[in-house]
């Protein structure tokens, strides 16, 4: 059966852009010093900004908007609700009236700066995830992780590594899982509107089952291969390249002016 | 190579999944494991690489013990494991990251994993899979990768959890092939299977049943014996329609005909 | 009472790059009672027929109908009980009863009327009533599939879809569910299996039907099956050997499925063959 979650949610597109090249350490600082920058945003001015940077970043990784859109497009219904809640009880000095409702400019501006900052954060998410392979991302977050004193928690960074891949590969497998429950469950009668309570007994049920089941059955894979958490070597090269490096000074000149400012 | 003294294990309080077991096994052999669900055959190669360990006696793979934390990473290297479902021992996004666990688990270098990733998925004939995603693949390509996998980790012995029953019969003969091809080339194999037909040509079969092994010799030898169904086990309609035709003097009870082409070949020589 | 599919054609991803055909003008039609074996490779669309046949995947054109209705009508899906793969992930109740009763309870059975219909799905697939109190999740996996029959069982369907019934179980527990499945056929269920491993329920079946990328490539009798040149032919073990004894010049019949019925053919072919020789 071909798989429509390939072009879904925050998946790769392969290619050969700048951005597709940078070694994915570069990115993930990047857009860790972006996510800081995007919930400090304040004003319609940094809004903009954003706006340029990321159709500037898009158009250089030749990834259609579509693709974009669709990252934002699940979380839809959250940022009307927030925006909704921001317009309705912000109080505020200049009110005007929309029908029978009272609000106000400072509560249109909140909620507009603060469904901005989310969808920023995940298109600047998306922007990453559509240029790097889900492997290297992980790899690279394994490499950055590296010196950190992990060990004291009981983890290694590989450990952390492998469970952020696992999350990224079982969410198809849930979701092929899930379709074939729906089935099952429908042709046993289920009426979803009628029993919400049986319904979400009847899917989470299962679900949480054979999770774990399938999870046992990796972890004995794993084990079986030889994983131990530490002493694994990486079948990716990371090399820093001169773009990353230029990347990564003109990120750390911005933070300065940034932070002095 | 392998030597198992007494083994025993439990899931459960005594609940003997394994009872008192001892076995030896020689490098190069191809030694077949059946007997039906519940029987300890699955529990039994788990000791084997570790994965579980004896609650009495010992398991000593080239002269290490698995209760030896020390030598685990070593026996595992040694003894690769095949599991059953093909789906659920993917550990990589693709099919080359997925056989390079293994190698980037024991610490190689960046040239020698990609070496070894391409000369085993060529070895399984899936090298043109290598960037695929796992998911796509049919249940017989899966198992392939699997075993390319843990062909990638250079073992010596490589134990089979049913490796074929969860394929159809095309896709389960293709892998049986490649098992019979490592054989040759050197690796020794433990097969652990409930279907007789895939064992006829192992070197030793072995029965269990209740945690035990009642019977351990050469298969044709073994299904020729009389009490060979009270172990539960099932016999594949050839084989059970050889020993008839034997039993009813038709055919000489000396050789008995364990495949279809040797029955074939009996009841043609009578024509 | 039949179910007939006309015309049907079906693909996946319409409209979309990823458009491929899953079933391509597919006609055919099943009695009642009949035991019917659907075959073919991975693939090769015998699936998503299945699905089209309780109303869960709706034809792209074409018609699919069951006693005259609508496969898309919500009337159907309790007539048209279906087993998808690995039915034991579909498990979830805290004891095997109220699994088995989740279907009819949906439709709205209650009380005495749920306790029949669960007490008629235990009989017919045979499930202990000492277990009908354990956790599903406790059993063996032969046991939890026939659960999960008997789940299905209990909407009192007049049809039964199955797809893979026997895939991962061992011999035992494969003969287990073939007996149940033939004693539901007997007690006037239309049996329909879609499997990639056809040859041990050939013997079973009163029609079958191969698909290949789509289309039907044979459909008939086992008898005509085992005649038959397609491509995909699959075949016991005891068959294929009577087929080749027959070529090699044995006077045996090929149409045999068990070691009892190959045994006296052999028997008797060979005792001709001494009568000649004394002659």
């Amino acid at each position: 059966m071909v798989k429509e979650m390939n072009s879904l949610f925050l998946s790769f597109v392969p290619g050969d852009s700048l951005l597709h090249r940078l070694d994915p350490r570069t990115k993930l600082v990047a857009l860790m010093v972006a996510s800081i920058y995007i919930l400090n945003l304040s004003s319609l001015a940094h809004i903009l900004f954003f706006t340029f940077l990321f159709m500037f970043l898009a158009t250089m990784c030749k990834i259609p908007f579509m693709h974009f859109i669709r990252s934002v497009r699940p979380m839809l219904l959250f940022f009307v609700l927030i925006f909704l809640l921001q317009l309705l009880f912000t109080d505020g000095t200049h009110t005007f009236r929309i029908k029978w409702l009272t609000v106000s400019y400072e509560g249109l501006i909140l909620g507009t700066l603060l469904v901005s900052r989310f969808v920023f954060l995940l298109l600047f998410a998306a922007l990453l995830t559509a240029t790097t392979s889900p492997s290297m991302i992980t790899t690279g977050l394994e490499r950055l992780l590296r010196p950190l004193p992990l060990r004291y928690l009981g983890v290694s960074s590989h450990d952390i590594a492998m469970m952020m891949s696992f999350s990224i590969y079982f969410v198809p497998l849930m979701y092929d899982n899930f379709k074939d429950l729906k089935d099952a469950q429908l042709s046993r009668g289920l009426n979803v509107k009628k029993n919400p309570f049986k319904t979400i007994l009847a899917f989470s049920v299962p679900l949480i089952n054979n999770s774990i089941r399938s999870v046992e059955d990796v972890s004995l894979a794993m084990e079986s291969r030889c994983y131990r958490g530490t002493g694994r070597t990486s079948v990716h090269i990371m090399a820093f390249k001169g773009m990353d490096l230029i990347v990564l000074s003109s990120l750390a000149i911005s933070s300065f002016f940034y932070l002095i400012k | 190579m392998i030597q198992l003294n007494n083994v025993s294990y439990c899931y459960n309080e005594n609940d003997y999944a394994l009872d008192s077991v001892s076995l030896e096994i020689k490098k190069g052999e191809f030694i077949g494991i059946a007997g039906r669900n519940g029987s300890g055959k699955s529990t039994l190669i788990r000791l084997i690489n570790g994965l579980l360990l004896p609650l009495q006696g010992n398991v000593n793979v080239m002269g290490m013990d698995t209760m030896d934390n020390d030598s685990i990473i070593g026996i595992r290297k040694i003894a690769g494991m095949v599991f059953q479902d093909p789906q659920s021992q993917f550990i990589g996004m693709t099919v080359g990251e997925d056989v390079a666990f293994g190698p980037e688990n024991l610490g190689l270098s960046h040239e020698d994993i990609c070496g070894r990733v391409d000369t085993s998925l060529k070895a399984v004939g899936m090298y043109i899979y290598k960037d695929h995603t796992p998911r796509a693949l049919s249940g017989g390509q899966k198992q392939k990768v699997a075993l390319a996998s843990i062909l990638a980790m250079e073992p010596e012995l490589i134990l089979f959890d049913e490796a074929t029953s969860m394929l159809d019969p095309v896709a389960s003969e293709e892998v049986l092939k490649l098992i019979k091809q490592l054989h040759n080339k050197g690796v020794t194999i433990v097969y652990v299977t409930h279907r007789l037909e895939e064992l006829i040509f192992a070197d030793r079969l072995i029965i269990m049943d209740k945690g035990r092994i009642i019977h351990d010799d050469n298969p044709r030898k073994l299904l020729n014996e009389e009490n060979i169904l009270d172990s539960g086990i099932y016999l594949p309609p050839i084989i059970e329609l050889s020993r008839r035709l034997c039993s009813e003097q038709v055919i000489e009870p000396i050789r008995l005909p364990i495949s279809r082409e040797e029955l074939m070949e009996a009841l043609c020589q009578l024509m | 009472m039949s179910i007939n599919v006309k015309d049907l054609s079906f693909c996946y991803n319409r409209g979309t790059s990823l458009q491929r055909d899953a079933l391509v003008n597919v006609s055919f039609s099943i009695d009642k009672g009949e035991f019917v074996l659907i075959g073919g490779e991975v693939g090769c669309g015998k699936t998503t027929l299945l699905r089209h046949m309780n109303g869960l995947l709706r034809p792209h054109s074409g018609s699919v109908t069951v006693d005259g209705l609508d496969a898309g009508n919500k009337k159907i899906r309790s007539k048209v009980g279906l087993l998808l793969q690995h039915p034991q992930k579909q498990l979830f109740a805290k004891t095997v009863y109220e699994d088995i009763a989740f279907a009819p309870s949906n439709i709205g059975f209650k009380d005495n009327e749920l306790k029949d219909h669960v007490r008629y799905a235990m009989d017919l697939t045979g499930i202990d009533g000492s277990i009908s109190s354990v956790s599903p999740f406790s059993l063996s996996g032969g046991e939890m599939r026939l659960v999960a029959l008997a789940g299905v069982m209990a909407m009192k369907p007049e049809y039964l879809l199955l797809d893979e019934p026997t895939s991962g179980l061992d011999p035992e527990n494969r003969s287990m569910m073939l007996k149940t499945l033939k004693e539901l056929q007997a007690s006037g269920v239309t049996i329909i299996i879609v499997s990639h491993q056809i040859s041990e329920m050939i013997s079973f079946a009163e029609k079958i039907m191969m698909l290949n990328s789509g289309s039907i490539d044979f459909i008939g009798t086992p008898k005509e099956y085992i005649f038959s040149t397609s491509s995909s032919l699959q075949l016991p073990d005891i068959t294929s050997l009577m087929k080749d004894l027959k070529t090699a010049g044995m006077d045996v019949s090929e149409d045999v499925f068990s070691v009892d019925d190959a045994l006296l053919q052999i028997k008797k072919a060979l005792l001709n063959v001494d009568g000649k020789r004394n002659e």
